[in-house]
């Protein structure tokens, strides 16, 4: 039997295998499609966490919006190369604009 | 809505004990609003701080990767890092804000980072690479329950605030349109009524002075 993957880390490029060594299982994608049914087979497999990088991210809002309302996956952006695209950040800005009517950071 | 209404004395009743229902409803959700953007607030503070915490370590664990990419094959790299020092293993838990079901997740940690390859052939960066993100890992899997819990409170917010503002600002006017609605047609109902009692006196006083004057 497989052992479950209870954290994966979904990626464009070479970086995500950094994430293989420290016990987080790294798939490789190449374009939405791939990663949309990555993402569906591991919410499947009632994996916990799924990081994916930016680049991916945005690629897929549909998927992120399907999986938006139940607890587990939890889908969270992460920086692909050493620079930052500040996904996350204007996530967090989204959500406080949602909640509260305005921007206050 | 109010013209659809019978101007009865029942539809009236219960028009106002829906009137005071919606009040007392709009006060407990606007109440939750308030409690819930008070939360919301404390832990998106805690989920912005920690982001770009996170966002700052991995750019410099990035860094030392590619560095160490330059120096190494791509089979090597592939080979080296193929077999995880660890396995990542999760405590799972539920916490409860506001009747919302966020997720906790906590992260074992045993404390031990192995290098599962060999020295020889990797440089210096990848190992430092492995080891800061082995140590940033509970930070991330921290980040991971956060995100999770301000994006379902902040769609719970977004929730609450449109329900308290149709209450507030359509349905309590429409019942108090329609309540003044009918109050003022049982009123008028009721003038008519004494108008015509006045009415019908004066013709049966004519009609009783006309008899006793022949």
């Amino acid at each position: 039997m497989e052992k479950i993957i209870e954290v994966a880390v979904i990626g464009a490029d070479e970086t995500i295998l950094l994430y293989n060594a420290v016990g987080i299982r790294a798939f490789s994608v190449q374009d939405a499609s791939e990663a949309d049914k990555t993402i569906f087979k591991l919410a499947n497999q009632k994996c916990k966490i799924i990081y994916i990088t930016e680049s991916i991210y945005e690629l897929i809002p549909e998927t992120i919006e399907k999986y938006q309302f139940s607890t587990f996956p939890v889908l969270i952006p992460i920086p692909s190369g050493t620079k930052s695209r500040a996904i996350g950040l204007k996530k967090i800005k989204k959500n406080v604009e949602n909640a509260i009517g305005i921007d206050i950071f | 809505m109010a013209q659809s209404l019978n101007p009865t004395r029942m539809v009236l009743y219960s028009q106002k004990k829906r009137l005071a229902t919606a009040k007392r409803g709009h006060k407990l959700l606007k109440d939750k609003q308030d409690e819930l953007v008070r939360r919301f607030m404390a832990i998106i503070k805690k989920n912005r701080a920690l982001r770009i915490e996170v966002e700052a370590s991995l750019a410099k664990i990035m860094a030392h990767f590619v560095n160490a990419k330059l120096k190494m094959s791509y089979e090597g790299i592939i080979e080296a890092l193929m077999v995880p020092t660890r396995e990542v293993t999760l405590a799972v838990d539920y916490k409860t804000i506001m009747n919302i079901k966020t997720p906790e997740i906590s992260y074992q940690d045993d404390g031990i980072i192995d290098l599962t390859y060999g020295f020889a052939f990797t440089p210096s960066e990848l190992d430092t690479a492995v080891i800061d993100l082995s140590r940033l890992l509970p930070k991330m899997i921290e980040l991971a329950s956060l995100e999770k819990s301000c994006d379902m409170l902040a769609s719970e917010i977004e929730k609450t605030r449109r329900r308290v503002n149709a209450i507030e600002y359509i349905m309590i006017p429409d019942m108090e349109e329609s309540i003044h609605y009918i109050t003022m047609k049982l009123e008028d109902n009721e003038r008519g009524n004494i108008t015509r009692l006045m009415k019908s006196k004066e013709i049966i006083l004519a009609k009783t002075v006309n008899r006793i004057e022949y």
